[in-house]
């Protein structure tokens, strides 16, 4: 698995929550303004269906005054009754008949009934295949058998009859015989009342619904059912009239949710689906119940019209694409940002980080973040003085562990190297001086009255005077000479760079000098002295514990001499078979 | 024992962690043995019998054919039709052939003339005993026998009599000439339909066969019906619409051509109605089972005829259709000793008692029909 950092994880953590939050923002946004549009779609598209209504039923009223019209007409009454001096009035009837049927081409079929002889027509103008005729007397039928017939002449005077919606297949009106068509009768009364027959007119649906249609916009679908749901208008025409086939399409079984209308719950509804079952494009539909007929009040049909909603919802998948692009884009500015702010927010912390595993190299760190405000800010100041306080520490540290070094390679009295660090630097000096070919000398001081010094004057004045003498030997040393204190009144001296046997004469005789002055002790002047022996490399060992043994040798010869100067080892290696010969 | 407790705790958790990966595998172990289960109870399966059965709605209803494949460990295959044409060309059709099959009096001799029904063997239906005797003399119903052999079982019927208003017809009327009766003019319902009123009013004529009329009967009855058509309120096609019109008009008589189920709307609508089997008989039509010639199932279509006539059947078949059955006697809707039934044949030229008919409905004048 790959271990990912904070500025990975920091990055897909922010860059997830920007996506998501700009997804779900824009996916939201989306669907409520589609849910608006279809709202909206439905909402005119209910108003069109209730003006399509009104219309319908303002065009049926239209026919009923025509209906009211002519069963009014004069002649009506003799003509139904078959009076002998009706044949006048029946050819005035018949031509105004004829006038109403050419000025109204949804008209199929006007006749005048009489109540008498079963219900024989009297006069009836069809609209056939050749044009619009007066049927000839003896082709006259009996109606009275038909609802359109004794329904009308129950009806009240002045009322009409309205009757169910059915497919106009009745002989004679062949025009087209699977046309919907509807019938609109009103009974022929006298002065005082008595019915004497029917006007009845029959309509073609088709026709009053296709001039209703044009007013509506392009692409609508008109439904249509009567009180029991059976399609009797309906894009697909094979759907209609199903009860006359013996295979009913129920409008409520197309479309569930038209149920409640038919149940008498709410006259109108909208709802969205497809037109068709496996049909994907989405319609709105609307659909309104709206009472029909007057004969018994409880008759209704159902009007629907349905609206593909690609047009409706076309804005709404510009916005749809638009609400993509802006997502894509802000999703992209998110994973900018978020990688900018894990940086950012992670900077700080490999600072902090690289200053922890860097903290005595002060050339590599950057500047801790310790002016920042935030917990960043408290995090960095508080490693800033926690860095302090170790570096100070190891600082005391360094510094006790220098002190001790010098203290074990020097006199704490004099602060001359001691005899530990002599040797060492002797040791260091023989390497040197065999690698170049050089010569080097080795003096060794034993103070002549230190002893005088100490039992007269005390020890604190014996350790004044010892200090002197240090501070004087080393006045008296050039170049890269050491002077250092063997231990009680013993210095030594080691010159290096020897060139000639005068340069360690001229040193002794330094040194001499500068022991042969008087030291001041409080009061007291006294003059200390000294003895000196002298050792050479190579000359006299190659070893530095050779060359100080010798030079101690040739020091306390020079101490038992009576006259006191420096002696060399040489010299005391060459009188050496004399005296001991002496 | 916050120790226990939290290790209880953390038991649980592992638990749940461990539920993470033993769910998914839980539905899957679950999954394979349904569809081992599936392939087992398929390998037990193929071997099982199989009875096609063509009928009509209402026959052979889904409890009663799983009863029926769970006793005989047989497998079902119920194909509907709606119409004496479907049912023709079903049995003409491509595929798997039919078992057995149910179809009224008229096609089952075109049926059995056309050699398609196998002659039955009438002691494989015991149940037949249990039926009314007049449906066990098949011998006494047109078309079932053939020669010496049956070739088909009487299941449902149903009668097109007569139904009357109690309250205005006082006494219950004898003959279908009630029908013309002058005193209920404008009160009378009668069925739009061409071949039924035809032979109904050939009946009511007294002519011995209401489906074969020479063509003077024939215009001797077309006149008839005019008359009939001018003592009428109106017709009616659906049962419902035929309700509303007898009860909304306070119709006085009724031509049933849906017989008992009618009697029952109206009774519920609030009418007293009676139902009389006129004296001349009524057009009736008779559903019977019959088994298809050369079916490999055969012995499964004889206990699915018995089965078929088994009082529980039966019954449910008068309580849910609303139609006779042949075993139990339904009230109001039997047969009384005296009244005949008169199954429905094929008729001598249907598109001429259309092409009357048509006239006799649209209203022409009895003058354009010749004597």
């Amino acid at each position: 698995m790959i271990r990912l950092g904070l500025t990975s994880k920091l990055s897909i953590l922010l860059v997830c929550i920007g996506v998501a939050a700009s997804g779900a923002t824009g996916y939201y946004a989306y669907r409520a303004n589609r849910r608006m549009l279809m709202q909206e779609a439905e909402r005119s598209l209910l108003t069109s269906t209730q003006l399509l209504s009104q219309r319908f039923n303002a065009a049926l009223g239209d026919v009923a005054d025509d209906v009211l019209v002519l069963a009014t007409m004069p002649s009506c009454v003799s003509v139904a009754r078959g009076d002998e001096t009706s044949s006048a009035g029946r050819a005035r009837l018949e031509d105004v008949f004829l006038q109403f049927m050419a000025h109204h081409p949804e008209y199929l079929e006007i006749r005048l009934i009489t109540r008498s002889h079963y219900g024989l027509e009297r006069i009836r103008v069809d609209r056939g295949a050749s044009g619009i005729v007066a049927v000839p007397e003896r082709q006259l039928e009996e109606k009275g058998q038909f609802p359109y017939v004794f329904d009308t002449l129950a009806a009240m005077e002045g009322h009409v009859y309205l009757s169910p919606i059915g497919l106009k297949a009745e002989r004679g009106a062949d025009l087209d015989k699977s046309r919907p068509a509807m019938r609109i009768g009103a009974p022929i009364s006298d002065a005082v009342g008595n019915k004497f027959g029917v006007l009845v007119i029959d309509i073609d649906l088709t026709q009053v619904f296709g001039r209703l249609e044009r007013d509506l916009p392009a692409g609508y679908l008109v439904y249509l059912a009567n009180e029991w749901g059976d399609f009797l208008i309906h894009p697909d025409a094979t759907q209609t009239f199903g009860f006359e086939r013996g295979r009913r399409v129920l409008m409520q079984t197309s479309f569930p949710a038209t149920q409640p209308l038919f149940n008498g719950r709410g006259t109108t509804l909208t709802f969205n689906g497809s037109a068709q079952v496996g049909q994907n494009a989405a319609h709105a539909f609307a659909f309104v119940r709206s009472p029909f007929g007057l004969v018994d009040g409880n008759r209704f049909i159902v009007l629907g019209l349905a609206h593909s909603l690609t047009a409706a919802l076309a804005p709404a998948d510009a916005l749809g694409s638009q609400i993509v692009r802006m997502v894509v884009m802000s999703s992209a500015i998110a994973v900018v940002l978020a990688v900018l702010f894990a940086r950012a927010l992670a900077r700080p912390l490999r600072a902090l980080a690289h200053a922890a595993t860097h903290v005595f190299d002060d050339s590599r760190v950057d500047p801790l973040p310790v002016s920042r405000a935030d917990e960043i800010g408290v995090l960095a100041r508080c490693f800033d003085l926690m860095r302090f306080e170790i570096r100070s520490q190891m600082r005391t540290l360094h510094a006790k562990q220098q002190e001790l070094t010098h203290l074990a390679g020097h006199d704490t009295l004099t602060g001359l190297p001691n005899r530990m660090r002599f040797m060492e630097q002797l040791d260091a000096s023989i390497r040197h001086a065999s690698l170049c070919g050089e010569k080097l000398a080795v003096i060794f001081i034993d103070l002549d009255g230190f002893k005088q010094i100490n039992d007269q004057l005390g020890h604190p004045a014996g350790d004044r005077a010892l200090v002197v003498v240090a501070q004087r030997l080393r006045g008296a040393l050039t170049g890269t000479d050491i002077v250092a204190r063997l231990g009680g009144d013993e210095f030594i001296i080691l010159v290096s760079g020897v060139r000639s046997p005068e340069q360690i004469h001229d040193a002794a005789g330094r040194v001499h000098t500068a022991m042969g002055e008087a030291v001041t002790l409080g009061v007291h002047r006294m003059t200390v002295g000294a003895s000196m022996g002298i050792s050479e490399f190579p000359q006299d060992g190659d070893h530095a514990e050779e060359l100080l043994a010798k030079a101690d040798a040739a020091m306390y010869a020079a101490k038992t001499s009576s006259h006191h100067r420096p002696m060399r080892y040489q010299e005391l290696a060459a009188n050496e078979p004399s005296a001991e010969c002496g | 024992m916050k120790l226990v407790v939290l290790r209880i705790i953390r038991g649980w958790i592992a638990c749940l962690r461990a539920g993470t990966f033993v769910t998914p595998l839980a539905i899957v172990v679950c999954l394979l043995c349904f569809a081992w289960g599936g392939t087992l109870t398929d390998s037990v399966a193929s071997p099982r019998a199989v009875l096609r059965v063509l009928a009509w709605p209402g026959y052979a209803d889904d409890d009663w054919v799983r009863a029926f494949e769970n006793r005989f460990h047989a497998k079902v295959e119920v194909t509907f039709i709606d119409s004496d044409e479907a049912l023709w060309a079903r049995m003409h059709s491509a595929g798997p052939p039919f078992d057995v099959l149910a179809a009224n009096t008229a096609e089952i001799q075109r049926y059995t003339h056309a050699g398609l029904l196998a002659p039955l063997d009438l002691s494989l239906i015991p149940n037949r005993l249990l039926q009314r005797p007049y449906f066990q003399h098949i011998a006494d119903i047109r078309g079932l026998v053939e020669g010496p052999d049956a070739y088909a079982i009487p299941f449902t019927y149903s009668s097109m009599g007569l139904i009357y208003d109690r309250k205005q017809v006082a006494l219950a009327p004898h003959s279908m000439r009630a029908l013309w009766d002058p005193r209920y003019r404008g009160k009378v319902l009668d069925f739009n339909s061409a071949q039924h009123n035809f032979s109904f009013a050939a009946l009511a004529l007294g002519y011995s066969d209401p489906f074969n009329l020479s063509p003077q009967q024939m215009r001797r009855v077309a006149r008839e019906l005019v008359g009939l058509r001018r003592n009428l309120l109106t017709y009616y096609t659906l049962p419902e619409e035929a309700t509303a019109l007898f009860v909304q008009h306070h119709a006085a008589l009724m031509f049933g051509n849906y017989g008992t189920q009618q009697v029952e709307l109206l009774r519920r609508a609030g009418v007293d109605v009676g139902y009389v089997i006129p004296d001349e008989g009524a057009l009736a039509w008779l559903d019977c089972w019959a088994i298809v010639r050369g079916t490999g199932s055969q012995a499964l279509a004889y206990d699915w005829i018995n089965y078929m006539l088994e009082p529980a059947i039966s019954a449910q078949l008068t309580q849910r259709e609303g139609l006779a059955n042949t075993v139990s006697p339904a009230p109001g809707a039997e047969p009384a000793a005296g009244q005949h039934l008169v199954w429905i044949q094929r008729v001598e030229s249907i598109g001429q008692r259309e092409a009357l008919w048509q006239r006799i409905e649209s209203g022409d004048r009895l003058r354009s029909f010749t004597k």
